[in-house]
């Protein structure tokens, strides 16, 4: 290799070199605190001090659970939490939460709220009032970044409008990030297919499940096809961009070789010959719309994934 | 002939930097003495053989170093009408294509080194010049449309034209090189030359460099000529139709009247470069410093540079996702 070539091979390179080197600093610095799937995990502990109820994570407001019951289900969640480094935050209900659809809707200047929805709101206005996420609380930015976790409210009042049962599950942080609509729907089955036999056994699969689901992603932290995809994207526009080899454009034109006023238009004529008119039948078309996914934003502003399901 | 200096009897030769004849030898300007001789095998300087072929006009001895020019070759009906001298250096020509090919990094080390601009040599390549008076007549049908709405319908207008153009084009000096080992597309891409420099044409202007002389007559090559005053008259025509939604041709014709035939020699530098068992000639306008060629690819430097390229992004990359988790999923 001569001079002229290290020269230019590092001219080439040093901007991205230099952005990789200063994102490896602060990436070495403030490495990501995602739980790993080995046997460290036990020694994993959640950081968020300000959650109103501390250790609790089971409401059983409307009394489905004796108290043994109550406390083997908030030991499993606790150590499922271990685990997949999300809080899991199980609420029953028997009330009407129509109130907290009045409140939104005055907040939000909307008519009405469908009351399957009722559940959404509570399940985010309870999650971001008693602090819950694992790593720290909720902030309520719109993004995903903070509040790590699920909730699932059940509330077992019918409301008089429909004489159904809502359930609600939602997602926040992480939880948001890797659930779909679709995975999110399954949960709710589960939890729907146990609970007739034994509501707490309901409840420990419903658990057990979202253990299911959040673990086999979170462990995935070794290979993300992402980053292969985008560097070979790099690669090839880096490439192809480079590998022209041709020079030399045509610099003539037209009037290179006239001489000067040597191109003169004899006759230059434009005759109008015909006209036709045609006439198409073409109503105006009605427009369509379709709904989207689970995604929200709360009365506060925090971002949540969810879906419900009624009975 | 040749050019000896008369201050020390060494070869002069043209210096473009200068414009002027010059004596490598003793620096001296301008002070050349002709020195005629008929033969065109053997060197008028040491009597050595050259090895010129049919076509050659200048040529360097391969024994003494000494440019010969070859009399038969420039004179009488060889001889051009006039030259453009080369204006661009060696020094110069070798700049033009440092600057052209500079950003492509992936041309193989020794392309421009100083060991293959060994290879770099001046030519003074044949052209013929051509005038041509040119009628065209061009008959097209256009057609202007409008659309509106009314109430539950669409209206489509169409307005029908006969488009009618009469042209006269005088082209003065449309060139065609008159080289067959010139390739013709590089040296239709060489254009244009500012004629404006054309001096009469005086043999000492080829010493220093190589050339050649029409391969065939003139005729041979108007076609070319011919082909780029239609092209030029069509352009000029399709500029003047304008405003139409569609235009269909109906006729199209084009004459052409070859009044005047100049024989000229113009400059142009030629390297020619080997890799990987190939050869690459690059031709740089040695009036206008404008470089044509193709370069070669080093598949190694590819590789180097994709893998250096692919592997800092995919670094990059893959921090920033494990950072900000929310990117991937």
């Amino acid at each position: 290799m001569n001079k002229r070539t290290v020269k230019q091979f590092i001219k080439s390179n040093i901007v991205l070199a230099v952005i990789v080197l200063i994102v490896f600093g602060y990436y070495m610095y403030k490495k990501p605190s995602i739980p790993r799937k080995t046997d460290e995990v036990t020694e994993y502990v959640s950081g968020n001090t300000e959650r109103v109820y501390g250790d609790k994570r089971v409401f059983d407001y409307a009394d489905e659970l004796t108290d043994k019951e109550e406390e083997d289900l908030e030991s499993y969640i606790h150590e499922v939490e271990k685990e997949i480094g999300n809080d899991i935050v199980i609420v029953t209900l028997n009330e009407s939460l129509k109130e907290y659809a009045e409140d939104y809707c005055k907040r939000y200047n909307m008519e009405m709220v469908s009351p399957d929805k009722y559940v959404m709101l509570y399940a985010d206005e309870f999650w971001e009032v008693n602090k819950f996420g694992f790593d720290e609380p909720q902030i309520l930015d719109g993004t995903q970044n903070t509040g790590d976790g699920v909730i699932l409210v059940d509330n077992l009042f019918r409301e008089p409008e429909t004489g159904r049962i809502y359930t609600w599950m939602g997602t926040t942080g992480q939880a948001e990030l890797r659930y779909s609509s679709d995975e999110i729907d399954h949960a709710l089955d589960v939890f729907y297919d146990n609970l007739d036999e034994d509501y707490k056994h309901g409840l420990m699969t419903f658990v057990t499940q979202v253990r299911f689901d959040l673990d086999t992603e979170i462990v995935d932290l070794a290979f993300k096809p992402f980053a292969i995809i985008v560097a070979g994207l790099v690669l090839l526009i880096f490439v192809l961009t480079h590998l022209k080899s041709k020079s030399g454009k045509v610099t003539t034109t037209a009037n290179t070789y006239v001489s000067p006023g040597g191109a003169k238009f004899v006759v230059h004529e434009d005759r109008f010959l015909r006209k036709s008119v045609s006439k198409v039948y073409d109503p105006p078309s009605s427009s369509s719309s379709s709904g989207g996914g689970g995604h929200h934003t709360s009365g506060g502003g925090g971002s949540h994934g969810g879906g419900g399901h009624s009975r | 002939m040749n050019f000896q200096c008369k201050n020390c009897g060494g070869n002069m030769v043209f210096s473009p930097k200068m414009q002027k004849m010059y004596c490598p030898y003793c620096d001296g300007t301008d002070c050349e003495e002709k020195r005629g001789d008929a033969s065109v095998t053997v060197c008028y300087s040491c009597g050595g053989e050259i090895n010129a072929d049919e076509v050659t006009s200048a040529t360097k001895c391969p024994y003494c170093g000494n440019y010969l020019i070859l009399d038969p070759r420039v004179e009488g009906e060889y001889e051009p009408k006039e030259i453009l001298p080369f204006k661009l250096s060696k020094e110069e020509a070798v700049t033009a294509m440092e600057n052209e090919f500079k950003k492509r990094i992936f041309t193989p080390n020794s392309f421009l080194s100083e060991k293959t601009l060994e290879n770099l040599e001046g030519m003074y390549v044949p052209f013929f010049l051509y005038d041509f008076k040119s009628d065209a007549d061009y008959t097209a049908e256009g057609t202007k449309t409008r659309h509106w709405r009314s109430g539950n319908y669409r209206y489509t207008e169409t307005s029908y034209y006969e488009i009618i153009r009469k042209l006269d084009v005088d082209f003065k000096k449309i060139p065609a090189d008159a080289s067959v080992k010139a390739p013709d597309s590089v040296m239709d891409l060489m254009e244009p030359y500012d004629y404006n420099a054309n001096v009469s044409f005086d043999p000492k202007y080829m010493s220093g460099f190589n050339g050649e002389v029409y391969n065939a007559p003139a005729g041979e090559f108007i076609e070319r000529a011919k082909q780029k005053a239609i092209k030029s008259v069509n352009t000029l025509i399709n500029d003047s139709v304008s405003g139409y939604n569609t235009v269909t041709k109906v006729s199209s014709n084009v004459s052409l009247d070859n009044d005047n035939t100049e024989y000229v020699l113009f400059p142009v530098w030629v390297y020619k470069y080997s890799w990987a068992g190939k050869e690459y000639v690059f031709h740089v306008n040695g009036q206008t410093g404008k470089v044509v060629g193709t370069t070669p690819v080093s598949l190694l430097k590819v590789f180097i540079y994709g893998i250096t390229k692919a592997g800092l992004t995919w670094a990059l990359v893959e921090m920033i996702s494990r950072l900000f988790g929310g990117l991937v999923s």
